[in-house]
C-alpha cells in the first residue's frame, strides 16, 4: 500500500494573508480550495516518498517543497502560489533524498539535511533561497534537526559501529552558527547488548543545550543510554531503563521528565536526583506546555496530569483530557486517538476575540493516527482554510499552527487519493471547535458598601463543562481548590483574580471602591476648637495650647471612618491618623497654616486643603474684670471698659467713642428740651432740670444721641437726673466740658479709622457742635506721653461707632494680668423702676456677649442688657465677653437697689473754686416743691461728726450749698450728715462729704 | 522669755508706728486700754477684746471697731491692736503694739504702778469711688491723693490696787502734720487722758459697785465721762453714765447719756452692750441720737494669774 504522509500544519499568518492550502499527495496541491496538479509545477518528482513541505515564517511566506535532489521555493500570496526558486542540491546523485527540511524559527533560513544513503549525510543551509552551505558526512544516520534560533540550527547524527560482543554508537551533533560555522561534536558510547538489535530511536537536546541524549531500543526495552554535556563532557551519563517511555524537559531545563514502566519520573539536573512522581497509571505521553507539565494516560484517556514545575508540591488532575487553553500545544495528544475518532467538541476558551494557537509538537508520532483512510485531513473554519500542512514522506510531522477568530467551528475535510490517483474529497466533521465569549470574570470597578466592605463574588458555570481547579486572588490561593463558585474580596482595593482550569486560566482585575466616598470641598466641615472653621473665623483661644481639630465629612458618607487624615499643623509637626478628631498642642501663640490631606483607603479620593489659623494661648481660662460695669451711688451709670493696655495689644481693636450727651427725651410726653449745644460742657447741667417728682419720670425713656446721629436708647430707666459717664479704657474719655481727657497707661500709637495717624502736637481749632476738629487735652496720669500735651480728634471720624480704632501689633499674649475693679463693688444703687441698662459699647462683631443676671433679664443685645431690678434687693449682673480668639472675660457688678432719694442726692462736692461741683446742688431734686405755688419749703439740716449742727437752710433759699456753716465760715473737709425734711417729714438723709 | 519680750520691744520701737487716736478712746469704758496704754498692765493674764461702736443709727455714721489683745506675766506685758474706723466714705485703719511694765509699789496694799507705751500706724483713706458728685469731677479721679499714712505714739502710767485706780496718759503725742485731702493741712493737738476708778464690794457680796471716770483733754476740747456700774452676783452688770464734750474754739457743748449692761458668763467671757443717747442738747434728728456699743472680752489664763480681787 502506498504510504502517504499527511502532515497537518496550522500556522499563524498575520494580517490578512490568506492561508494556503496544499494538498500534496503525489501530484496535487490544494490551495484555496483549488486543487492544483503538482505535476504542472514540475515538482511531482518522486513524490510519494520524498516530498517535504514546509514554510517560512517570514513575509512573504515561502513554501518549500523538496524532493530528493531539489528544493522548490514557492512564493505564497493570498490567491496565488508561484514557484520562486528551484534549488538544486545534489543533482548528481539521483538516489539522494531530502530527509529533513527545517526552517529556522523566524528567518527564511532553511536547513536541509539530506541523506543519500543510510550512511551518508549532507547538510545544507538555505539562505535567501540559495544554498549557502553544504557538507557531507559519511557513516552516519541522520538524526533530528532542531531549529534552535533565528540562525542556528542543530542536526544530530548517529553512527553505529559494531563489533562482536559490543556496540559502540557515536553521537554527533552539528551546530550551525550564524557565520556558517559548524560546531561539530561527536562522542562515542558503548551500548551493551546484541548489536543488531540496537537502534537509536530518539535524540533530544535540552532547552539550554546543556544536555544531549539518545534513546535506543534494546531487547524491547527503551534505554536512555547517555546524557552528555554539550561541551563533550560525558560525565553525566545516566541510564534509565524502562518501558514505555517518553521524555520532556521543563521549560527552564532544570528538570527532565521521563516515563519508565508506568511511572513518571523527574530528573533534577542540578541535584542529580530522580524522583518518582506518579506510578499508578500508564503514562502515554508527557509534554511541557508553557509552565505546565501535561501527562496523558493511556489507561484513562480523559485524565491528564498537570504539573507545574514551578510549584512542585501541587499536581492537579486534569479532569477532561481534551481541553486546550490559550497557547497550549495540543498536537501530540492526537496520537492517542485515531483521526476518525475526533468526533467530539474541542472547546477553546479564550478572550474575545479569541485567538488561539495550538501546535502539533514536532515529537508527534503519526503512526497511530494518520495513515488510514482517509489519507489526510484538512481543517477548515468558516469556509476558510486554517491549516497549512506540510507533508513529509516519512512518518514524522513538524508542526501545525492555526489562528481562529471568533466563534468557529472547525471541521475537517478529508482528502484521500484513491488507488487510481484520483483525488477524492469527503467532508467529515472530525473536530468542532467552539469558542465562547467568556463572561467577565469580574467587573472593572465595583462600589461596595461601607458597612459590608467585603465583596462576595460568584461564578456559576463560567466555563461550561469545566470545573475550575484553583483560584488565586492577588497571588494568594483561596481556600477551596475545586469548583470554587464564590470568593471574598475584603475591603476596597485592587484585586487580580486568576482561575485556573486544566490547561488554561482566566484572569481579570477588579477595583473595589467604597460608596459615597467622593465629595467636594464644600462638603467638608472643619471644626477647630468646636467651632466650624471659616476664613472669617480663624482665631482660636486655648488655655494650654491644645487645639482640637475635627473633620466632618458629608453625612451620607458612611465610609468616613475609612479615610486617612494627614495633618500638617504648620509648626513643623504632622500626624497621620485614621481618626478625624485629634488634638494638637501648639507651643506658642501665632499664625499657623494647617494642611490636611484626606485620602480614601481605596485611593479613589485624595484631597488636600490648607487653612490658616491664629492661635492665642491664653493661660487664663476666664479672665475677669477687664470690663468694669460701674454703678455708683448716685445712679450714675458708668460703663467702664477699662481694658488693660496689654489687652489692647492683644485685641488689635478698640472700642467706639460715643458722644452721649446731646439730647434727652422722655417717653411720657415729658420732654426735656435741651438745646443741641446745651448738653455740653458747662451747659450740661441744664439737662438735669427735670421734674423729679413727676410720676411720668417713672417711665422715662431716654434717647442719647451724639452729634453724628448715632443714638442710644435707655428705656424704663430711673428718672432724671443722672449722669452718664462713659469711660473708655484707653483712652479714658469723658467730657465734663469741652475738654476730653486721655489717660493712656503707657506709650502707644493710635491710628484713627480714617487711617490718619494720631498727631498729638497739632492744634487746629475748637468747635463744639459741628463735625470738625475738636481740641482735646491729654490728661497726664503717668509719664508715658510726657511731651504730647494735646491731640486732635477729628469728629468727622466719629460718624460711625467704630470711629475710634486702634491699630496695634499683637505682642506677647502671655503674661496678661487682669484685675477686678472692686471700687464699685457693693455700691448702693437706687433704682426707682424696672430696668437698668448697660451699654458696654463693644465693637460689634469682634466680641460675643453673654449676659446673665440674678435679676430677670428683660431684653438684651450684644451691647446692652435690661434687667428687671424692680425691687430693693441685691442683684448681680455679669457680662461675659468672648473675644475673637474665643478667650472669655467676665465682669460682674453688684447692684444694691434701694428706693431712696437719698441715694440719688450727691454725697460729695468740691468747693475748690474750679467751677465743677463747687456747691451741693439740691434744687434739681426738688423742682416740684420749689416751683409749686406757693413753694413748699424744703429744709436741710447738716451736722458734723461730733453731732454739732453746722448748717440749716431751706433749699428754697439756698438751692446750692457752698459748704459754709451758719456763720458763713468755710467748713473743713470731711464727712457731714444731713437730713432733708418737707413739712417736718424726712424725705432724704445721708452724708455729704466736702472734699477740697 | 525676757529675751523674746525685749526683742519684741526693740522691734516695736523700730516700727514706725504707734499712737492712739481719740476716735477709739471715747469707748474706754469697754476697754480701758484704749484710753491708757498702761491699763493692760493691770492684768497678768491674756485678754482678747473686740469692741465695736456705732455712734449713730444713721446712714454713714461713724463706726469704730478695735481688736485688742494683751498679756502680762510678772512685770512685763505686750499688747497688740487692730482698729478700723469708718465715717461716710472716710476710713481710718490702725495697727499697733503696746508694751507695759508693772511694778509693785506696796505689797501691803497691793498697790501697783503700771507704765505703758503704744505705737500705732494709721491710714486715713477716702474712697472716692463712693463719692457721687453732680457732674464728674476731675479732682476726684486719683485715689492716691486720698490716702495718707501716719504714725502715732501714746504713753501712760497708772497706779492701782484692789480699790482704786488712777492713771494719766498722753495720746496722739506725735504731731499730725500730714496734709489732709487735696492739700488741706490738718493739725490735731495731743491729748491728755485721765482715768480713775473706785471699786466697792458689798460685805456680803450682794453686789459690786464700780465708779469710773475718764477724761480726754486737748488744746481745743475736753471730753469728760463718769460712769457707775453695779455688778449683781458678779454676773449681771447694769450701768449708766454721762459724757460731755466741750469744744473751745467753736464753743460747742453737748451731753450724752449712756446705759450699759453686761453679762459675765465666767471670768473668761464677758459680754457688754451699751446704748448711748447722744446730743441731748442738740436738735439733730431723733433718729441720729442713738448709738450703741458691743464689746466681747475673752480672758485666758495660761499661767497662774494674780487676779485682782474685784475682777
Amino acid at each position: 500500500m502506498k504510504r502517504l504522509f499527511v502532515i497537518i500544519i496550522v500556522q499563524i499568518l498575520l494580517l490578512n494573508i490568506g492561508l494556503a492550502q496544499f494538498i500534496a499527495q503525489n501530484r496535487y496541491l490544494v490551495y484555496a480550495n483549488h486543487i492544483i496538479d503538482t505535476r504542472s509545477l514540475q515538482v511531482a518528482y518522486d513524490m510519494p516518498d520524498s516530498i517535504i513541505l514546509t514554510h517560512s515564517s517570514y513575509f512573504p511566506p515561502y513554501l518549500y517543497v523538496s524532493d530528493s535532489t531539489r528544493v522548490y521555493v514557492f512564493n505564497v500570496s493570498q490567491s496565488t502560489i508561484q514557484l520562486d526558486t528551484v534549488l538544486d542540491l545534489h543533482s548528481s546523485h539521483s538516489d539522494y533524498r531530502i530527509f529533513t527540511l527545517k526552517n529556522s524559527p523566524s528567518t527564511t533560513t532553511c536547513y536541509a539535511a539530506g541523506q543519500i544513503r543510510p550512511d551518508k549525510i549532507s547538510i545544507y543551509r538555505i539562505i535567501n533561497n540559495s544554498v549557502t552551505n553544504s557538507q557531507a558526512y559519511n557513516d552516519y544516520v541522520l538524526g533530528p534537526v532542531f531549529p534552535l534560533s533565528d540562525s542556528i540550527g542543530c542536526i544530530t547524527m548517529t553512527q553505529i559501529q559494531t563489533s562482536i560482543g559490543s556496540t559502540d554508537i557515536e553521537i554527533r551533533y552539528l551546530i550551525i552558527g550564524p557565520n556558517n560555522v559548524i560546531k561539530d561534536t561527536s562522542q562515542s558510547y558503548a551500548i551493551s547488548g546484541f548489536w543488531s538489535s540496537v537502534q537509536v530511536v530518539k535524540t533530544f537536546l535540552s532547552p539550554k543545550l546543556d544536555y544531549f541524549g539518545i534513546i535506543t531500543n534494546e531487547n524491547e526495552t527503551i534505554l536512555l543510554k547517555t546524557i552528555f554535556n554539550k561541551d563533550n563532557n560525558a560525565q553525566d551519563q545516566i541510564t534509565f531503563t524502562g518501558s514505555p517511555f517518553d521524555i520532556t524537559f521543563s521549560p527552564k531545563g532544570k528538570y527532565m521528565y521521563y516515563t519508565l514502566e508506568n511511572g513518571l519520573f523527574k530528573y533534577d539536573f542540578e541535584q542529580d536526583t530522580s524522583l518518582e512522581i506518579l506510578t499508578s497509571t500508564t503514562i502515554s505521553n508527557i509534554i511541557s506546555v508553557n509552565s505546565n507539565l501535561w501527562i496523558s494516560h493511556t489507561s484513562q484517556p480523559n485524565l491528564d496530569i498537570i504539573y507545574n514545575p514551578d510549584d512542585q508540591t501541587n499536581i492537579y488532575y486534569k479532569p477532561n483530557a481534551i481541553t486546550f487553553a490559550n497557547n497550549s500545544r495540543i498536537g501530540h495528544l492526537f496520537q492517542q486517538y485515531p483521526a476518525t475518532l475526533f468526533d467530539y467538541n474541542l472547546r477553546i476558551i479564550n478572550e474575545q476575540p479569541p485567538i488561539i494557537e495550538f501546535t502539533i509538537d514536532s515529537n508527534f508520532i503519526a503512526k497511530n493516527i494518520a495513515w488510514q483512510e482517509p489519507n489526510f485531513i484538512i481543517w477548515t473554519a468558516n469556509d476558510s482554510i486554517i491549516l497549512d500542512t506540510t507533508f513529509q514522506g516519512q512518518n514524522h510531522f513538524v508542526k501545525t499552527f492555526a489562528t481562529i477568530h471568533g466563534e468557529t467551528k472547525i471541521s475537517a475535510t478529508a482528502y484521500f487519493i484513491t488507488n487510481n490517483d484520483t483525488l477524492t474529497q469527503t467532508t467529515h466533521h472530525l473536530i468542532t471547535i467552539q469558542t465562547y465569549q467568556i463572561p467577565d470574570l469580574l467587573q472593572d470597578t465595583l462600589i461596595i458598601s461601607c458597612d459590608t466592605p467585603n465583596y462576595q463574588f460568584n461564578f456559576t458555570n463560567l466555563v461550561e463543562g469545566h470545573d475550575s481547579i484553583v483560584w488565586l486572588v492577588n497571588g494568594q490561593k483561596i481556600d477551596t481548590m475545586f469548583n470554587v463558585s464564590s470568593g471574598t474580596l475584603k475591603g476596597p482595593g485592587n484585586y487580580h483574580v486568576i482561575v485556573y482550569y486544566p490547561g488554561f486560566s482566566i484572569q481579570d482585575s477588579i477595583k473595589l471602591f467604597y460608596q459615597n466616598t467622593t465629595f467636594t470641598r464644600d462638603q467638608i466641615k472643619i471644626f477647630v476648637n468646636g467651632q466650624e472653621y471659616s476664613p472669617s473665623n480663624h482665631l482660636f483661644c486655648t488655655q494650654s495650647g491644645t487645639i482640637k481639630f475635627d473633620i466632618t465629612l458629608p453625612d451620607s458618607s458612611l465610609c468616613s471612618n475609612n479615610f486617612i487624615y494627614h495633618y500638617f499643623f504648620g509648626d513643623g509637626s504632622n500626624l497621620r491618623t485614621l481618626n478625624p478628631q485629634i488634638d494638637h498642642k501648639y507651643n506658642q501663640s501665632g499664625d499657623y497654616l494647617v494642611t490636611i490631606f484626606i485620602q480614601n483607603q481605596d485611593t479613589r479620593y485624595n484631597y488636600a486643603f490648607h487653612f490658616p489659623i491664629t492661635v492665642s494661648i491664653n493661660p487664663v481660662d476666664s479672665a475677669p474684670g477687664f470690663i468694669n460695669l460701674n454703678v455708683n451711688q448716685r445712679l450714675t451709670l458708668q460703663i467702664d471698659k477699662d481694658f488693660k493696655i496689654n489687652y489692647y495689644n492683644w485685641l488689635k481693636q478698640n472700642f467706639l467713642l460715643i458722644d452721649l450727651d446731646t439730647t434727652i427725651y422722655n417717653s411720657s410726653s415729658f420732654l426735656i428740651n435741651i438745646p443741641d449745644e446745651g448738653y455740653r460742657g458747662e451747659n450740661k447741667l441744664k439737662a438735669f432740670f427735670a421734674d423729679l417728682s413727676s410720676d411720668n419720670a417713672q417711665n422715662l425713656k431716654i434717647t442719647l444721641k451724639n452729634y453724628t446721629g448715632d443714638t442710644l436708647t435707655v428705656k424704663n430707666f430711673y428718672p432724671l437726673p443722672y449722669t452718664y459717664k462713659i469711660f473708655f479704657g484707653l483712652p479714658k474719655i469723658y467730657r465734663p466740658n469741652l475738654t476730653t481727657y486721655l489717660t493712656p497707661e503707657s506709650f502707644y500709637t493710635y491710628l484713627w479709622s480714617n487711617s490718619a495717624s494720631l498727631t498729638f502736637n497739632q492744634i487746629l481749632n475748637s468747635s463744639q457742635n459741628t463735625p470738625t476738629y475738636h481740641r482735646y487735652e491729654k490728661y497726664m496720669q503717668d509719664n508715658a506721653l510726657l511731651d504730647l500735651p494735646h491731640f486732635w480728634l477729628n469728629s468727622a471720624a466719629l460718624k460711625t461707632p467704630r470711629a475710634l480704632t486702634f491699630n496695634s501689633q499683637v505682642g506677647n499674649r502671655l503674661g496678661l494680668t487682669f484685675s477686678i475693679d472692686t471700687s464699685v463693688a457693693h455700691s448702693h444703687v437706687s433704682i426707682g423702676q424696672v430696668g437698668l441698662v448697660f451699654y458696654p459699647h463693644f465693637v460689634p462683631g469682634q466680641f460675643l456677649f453673654s449676659w446673665s443676671s440674678t435679676a430677670p433679664i428683660l431684653s438684651q443685645t450684644d451691647s446692652s442688657v435690661t434687667v428687671a431690678a424692680a425691687f430693693p434687693n441685691k442683684y448681680e449682673v455679669t457680662l461675659t465677653v468672648k473675644d475673637q480668639f474665643g478667650c472669655k472675660y467676665k465682669s460682674t457688678v453688684d447692684l444694691y437697689v434701694i428706693d431712696s432719694l437719698s441715694a440719688r442726692i450727691p454725697n460729695a462736692f468740691t468747693p475748690n473754686g474750679d467751677g465743677i461741683n463747687d456747691t451741693w446742688d439740691l434744687q434739681i431734686f426738688f423742682l416740684k416743691q420749689l416751683t409749686a405755688n406757693p413753694p413748699i419749703p424744703v429744709a436741710v439740716t447738716i451736722w458734723n461728726k461730733n453731732g454739732k449742727i453746722v448748717k440749716r437752710f431751706l433749699v428754697n433759699n439756698i438751692p446750692q450749698w457752698d459748704g459754709t456753716d451758719n456763720f458763713g465760715r468755710k467748713l473743713p473737709p470731711g464727712p457731714y450728715w444731713y437730713v432733708i425734711t418737707i413739712n417736718k417729714k424726712i424725705v432724704a438723709k445721708g452724708t455729704v462729704t466736702i472734699v477740697y | 522669755m525676757k529675751r523674746l519680750i525685749n526683742l519684741l520691744i526693740l522691734l516695736s520701737l523700730y516700727l514706725i508706728s504707734l499712737a492712739q487716736d481719740t476716735e477709739f478712746a471715747t469707748d474706754f469704758v469697754h476697754n480701758h486700754s484704749l484710753l491708757n496704754p498702761a491699763y493692760s498692765g493691770k492684768y497678768n493674764f491674756v485678754s482678747f477684746n473686740l469692741t465695736t461702736n456705732r455712734k449713730w443709727i444713721y446712714p454713714g455714721s461713724p463706726i469704730h471697731s478695735v481688736f485688742y489683745v494683751s498679756g502680762r506675766k510678772n512685770h512685763m506685758g505686750l499688747g497688740f491692736n487692730i482698729g478700723m474706723s469708718k465715717a461716710a466714705q472716710f476710713y481710718k485703719m490702725s495697727m499697733g503694739l503696746s508694751y507695759f511694765y508693772d511694778v509693785v509699789l506696796s505689797w501691803a496694799s497691793k498697790t501697783h504702778l503700771s507704765m505703758g507705751l503704744t505705737a500705732d500706724m494709721f491710714q486715713d483713706y477716702l474712697n472716692i469711688a463712693q463719692l457721687n458728685t453732680l457732674v464728674p469731677d476731675p479732682a476726684l479721679q486719683d485715689q492716691k491723693q486720698f490716702s495718707r499714712f501716719y504714725p502715732q505714739i501714746a504713753v501712760g502710767a497708772m497706779v492701782y490696787n484692789d480699790y482704786f485706780e488712777f492713771g494719766l496718759a498722753g495720746l496722739r503725742l506725735l504731731p499730725y502734720s500730714g496734709y489732709f485731702f487735696l492739700g488741706k493741712k490738718i493739725v490735731l493737738p495731743p491729748v491728755l487722758a485721765v482715768n480713775a476708778a473706785y471699786y466697792y464690794r458689798h460685805p456680803i457680796e450682794l453686789y459690786d459697785l464700780t465708779t469710773e471716770f475718764g477724761a480726754l483733754i486737748s488744746k481745743n476740747s475736753i471730753y469728760f465721762r463718769p460712769n457707775v456700774t453695779i455688778y449683781l452676783k458678779k454676773v449681771l452688770k447694769l450701768g449708766a453714765g454721762l459724757s460731755t464734750r466741750y469744744i473751745f474754739d467753736i464753743k460747742y457743748f453737748n451731753l450724752y447719756a449712756h446705759f450699759n449692761t453686761g453679762l459675765k458668763i465666767s471670768r473668761n467671757f464677758v459680754f457688754n452692750y451699751e446704748l448711748t443717747w447722744y446730743a441731748i442738747n442738740t436738735k439733730i434728728p431723733t433718729i441720729a441720737k442713738f448709738g450703741n456699743t458691743f464689746s466681747i472680752t475673752v480672758n485666758i489664763f495660761p499661767f497662774q494669774p494674780d487676779i485682782p480681787r474685784f475682777f
